[in-house]
């Protein structure tokens, strides 16, 4: 199985610490930020195999952020995650590249299945 | 002169019928004008009680939209984090089992606001020339299953009878088994050896033009005071229950143009629901359509 380098924008530190605790158990590098002058440094600084987005964040909207992510690295694969959000915010992002979305609550089995439809990587 | 004065006479009574025919003119045009008046106060009086039910609808779906993006976080790392360590632990610990009912638990947490979600997302209907009895047959075989484990008896008595209508089938399968699992619950209350029986049955209202749908059972009942909450968003009377399955059932008949309502005493409940037909003149020579 590879390791893969997984980028994870969340503001709410739980998520974060989701990933770290769950998928870096199982070997993955886990970066965690929380708002945009954050991911902007992490994806002009690191190479990432799959970046995980949330939908809402307080400072900037998530679609906004995905915008700014995929000028900088047009081929990275973004999932985004969402509690509740609208119908329309799913579209604008998907038209902006976003491979899927990921609907909270989620559990380990869930990211699995998103990095196998999204990079075609087993994890 | 004789001749002058039944001339003025005559006019006179050509002046007095002119004015008794005026008379009941103007009483027929103000009593239509009443008519009119009362129509419209009444149709004002339906749309401020519309109005006033989706107010509250609309800050209820606010709320609950709000609520639902801070609650689906913690959720998400408590169930996350429980189905990762049931996953990794061994089963002979001694933490397995309260591990296993934390599970549950916060899958009943991450199922009810699945479902609240589904209640206030705004849902895009597909109306299509629906034969209401497939959606029926389409709902109870999904549930076969679950009905022979609960032993309950069912039986169904469709009326192959009648007009279709302008429906969404999908949104209609989950209302029919949303009713069929509400009674599957009220029977499984029932004490041992009771009856558990439930009927499905159809029929054609030819005065409204409307397809009427009962599903009744034989369960427990609901209690008068609450029958009339059973479609507010939130009102259970079950330990379990979200409260949210009659509300979304409620909403997505209205959309059809449709109602529901529920009679209950101690011999069990019955759910009627009554969907508009589609209008004869209107329903084309096609094949119908196969509800999915």
């Amino acid at each position: 199985m590879k390791h893969l380098n997984i980028l994870v924008v969340d503001d709410k530190k739980v998520i974060g610490d989701f990933f770290n605790l769950t998928m870096g158990y199982y070997g993955h590098h886990i970066t965690v930020v929380h708002d945009l002058p954050q991911t902007i440094e992490a994806v002009k600084t690191k190479e990432f195999d799959i970046a995980f987005m949330d939908m809402m964040m307080p400072d900037r909207d998530g679609v906004e952020i995905l915008k700014e992510v995929k000028a900088i690295n047009p081929g990275l694969a973004v999932v985004m995650m969402s509690g509740y959000s609208l119908d329309e915010k799913r579209k604008q992002a998907s038209l902006l590249g976003a491979v899927n979305c990921l609907k909270k609550p989620f559990e380990v089995d869930d990211i699995r299945r998103v990095v196998k439809e999204a990079i075609n990587q087993e994890i | 002169m004789h001749a002058i004065f039944i001339a003025v006479d005559l006019i006179l009574v050509t002046v007095v019928v002119w004015f008794f025919i005026q008379n009941i003119r103007l009483n027929h045009a103000l009593k239509e004008k009443n008519l009119q008046l009362e129509a419209t106060i009444m149709e004002l009086k339906a749309a401020q009680v519309r109005l006033m039910e989706s107010g509250k609808k609309g800050a209820v779906a606010a709320l609950s939209a709000g609520l639902l993006h801070q609650i689906s976080q913690p959720i998400t790392a408590i169930h996350g984090f429980v189905r990762f360590m049931k996953k990794e632990m061994d089963i002979n610990s001694p933490f397995y089992k309260p591990v296993c009912v934390m599970d549950e638990q916060s899958f009943y947490i991450k199922d009810m606001l699945a479902n609240l979600m589904e209640l206030i997302r705004h849902r895009q209907i597909q109306k299509v020339q629906t034969n209401i009895n497939d959606v029926i047959y389409k709902s109870i075989n999904l549930l076969l299953d679950e009905l022979r484990i609960r032993r309950i008896g069912w039986d169904m008595q469709l009326d192959d009878q009648i007009p279709f209508i302008f429906g969404d089938p999908l949104h209609l399968q989950q209302v029919f088994m949303n009713l069929v699992v509400n009674a599957m619950e009220a029977l499984s209350e029932m004490p041992h050896g009771a009856p558990r029986t439930m009927l499905v049955s159809s029929k054609y209202e030819l005065d409204s033009h409307q397809a009427v749908v009962i599903f009744k059972d034989s369960g427990p009942g609901i209690a008068h005071e609450n029958q009339a909450k059973v479609f507010d968003p939130f009102f259970s009377t079950k330990p379990q229950g979200s409260g949210i399955g009659l509300a979304l059932c409620q909403d997505l008949v209205n959309e059809h143009g449709g109602t529901i309502r529920v009679d209950s005493d101690n011999e069990g409940t019955t759910f009627t629901v009554k969907l508009p037909c589609i209008r004869i003149e209107s329903v084309t020579q096609e094949v119908p359509h196969e509800a999915s």
